[in-house]
């Protein structure tokens, strides 16, 4: 597996149609990645080519030459794929860089201390403690 | 073409006053009313400070189109030029009908400069943020398969998030988040984001962000915290009206702070809150009875009233901007 340290590169539709051909159906070439999802958005094997090289180039894909075509295969799972570019948003958020287009259910930037945990979960739990509160 | 410079010198000048003179008033203005909106419903809270956010850069350019249109019917009806009732000549005219002769003064171009890099940059570097950030999360909802629940997608990572997303209005939740909570709670989590896709919540804080560009940097700051906490306070009290039970919501809220802090710290700073952060405001709100909640119609006849206001003071701020621009040419 090859994994890249640096930034999560940033995927057009047509490559993120690919990936997940290659997550669902394992390795293909471009005539099989071409007859699943390249006719029905009438667009050529050349085109299913391309986006499969640039894949390989950002190192999402790895190829193996068998006879004269090139096998392709996904060189992350979706899971590691998941984790790499949630991580990436988590980072954003945390600098206030993504707020714009996520709003997270608790401040990513903003980790509450023991003690105002512990304050305010007692709070609750005295709510929940007084009579006529529902179990 | 000295004609066409000149008038897009004086548009711009025009909007930058306009914008910064906003932007002071509700500097001024907040100091006052920021700490009485605290007491406002979180909805109507939220609707405020937006209106507050955009307000210097829309007012700044709506004003000045305003300021444009006698001379704008001037073309349309020669009648209605009001340029004859003074003289042509003189001093720079917000005007299609009699455009400065020249591009004014070089002291004018380099308000303008000033102006634009002052305003363009934040402007242009906050785009390119939230353009990267939106294919990233796209590329997130796209590969993710659905939870099951209609909007709701689940992605793999050892990070405890939860989140509404402004692509595609969908709600992801974490793995590791589903593993770790109760079905209860995970419920209440859900309830709380979908509210935001409902209200638009992150394309109102992208609005916001994006448009609030025309304040000083410490006031938008407080601005789009306090506009962050409204919509977060919001759809805390949706969710709440969905599962009916305010406590339990609090509940969510503490567990999910809880699995935050025993999660991997990302690798840029983190701030740690204590006693008046935004988690402690929320429970404490939830555990207090709910907030009465305002009549969006309210707002409306406020923007109405302010919008006459703009039309009615469109002939003195024209003369106004032309006096203060002729200054700037001396």
């Amino acid at each position: 597996m090859r994994a890249k340290a640096q930034t999560m590169p940033l995927l057009g539709e047509l490559e993120l149609a690919v990936m997940d051909f290659l997550w669902k159906h394992g390795p293909g070439d471009v005539r099989q990645v071409h007859q699943a999802i390249g006719s029905r958005r009438r667009i050529t094997s050349n085109t299913v080519q391309s986006a499969l090289k640039r894949l390989h180039d950002k190192g999402l894909t790895e190829r193996e030459k068998v006879s004269h075509a090139y096998i392709y295969r996904a060189a992350c799972s979706r899971a590691a794929f998941h984790t790499r570019a949630l991580g990436q948003v988590v980072g954003e958020l945390s600098q206030g860089e993504a707020d714009a287009v996520l709003a997270a259910f608790v401040d990513i930037a903003e980790r509450a201390g023991a003690e105002q945990l512990e304050r305010l979960e007692a709070l609750v739990a005295a709510r929940l403690n007084e009579p006529g509160a529902e179990p | 073409m000295s004609g066409l410079l000149g008038l897009v010198q004086l548009f711009v000048l025009s909007a930058g006053l306009l914008t910064i003179i906003t932007a002071l008033l509700i500097a001024v203005a907040y100091r006052f009313l920021g700490p009485r909106l605290s007491s406002v419903g979180p909805a109507r809270r939220a609707r405020i400070l937006t209106g507050l956010c955009v307000a210097p850069l829309l007012v700044g350019l709506l004003q000045t189109c305003l300021f444009f249109l006698p001379g704008v019917l001037g073309v349309i009806w020669p009648e209605l030029d009001h340029c004859l009732s003074h003289s042509a000549a003189g001093h720079a005219h917000l005007c299609l009908v009699h455009p400065p002769t020249a591009a004014g003064a070089w002291l004018g171009w380099l308000v303008v400069l000033i102006a634009l890099i002052g305003l363009g940059r934040p402007l242009l570097r906050d785009i390119t943020r939230t353009w990267r950030s939106a294919r990233l999360v796209r590329q997130l909802i796209r590969t993710a398969p659905s939870s099951g629940e209609d909007g709701v997608r689940i992605v793999e990572s050892s990070h405890p998030i939860a989140a509404a997303t402004a692509v595609d209005s969908e709600v992801i939740v974490s793995s590791s988040l589903v593993e770790a909570l109760p079905s209860s709670l995970l419920h209440a989590v859900v309830e709380h984001e979908r509210a935001h896709v409902n209200r638009r919540d992150p394309w109102r804080r992208m609005c916001a962000m994006l448009f609030s560009a025309g304040h000083m940097p410490a006031v938008r700051e407080r601005l789009l915290a306090d506009l962050e906490l409204a919509c977060e306070q919001a759809s805390d009290e949706t969710a709440a009206a969905a599962i009916g039970d305010r406590v339990q919501m609090a509940q969510a809220l503490l567990a999910v702070a809880r699995l935050l802090t025993q999660a991997p710290a990302p690798t840029s700073p983190i701030t740690v809150a204590f006693g008046g952060s935004s988690i402690s405001a929320r429970v404490d709100a939830l555990l207090a009875p709910p907030l009465v909640e305002g009549r969006a119609a309210t707002e409306a006849l406020w923007l109405a009233a302010a919008t006459l206001f703009c039309a009615v003071a469109a002939s003195p701020g024209h003369h106004l901007v032309e006096h203060f621009i002729a200054l700037l040419g001396q």
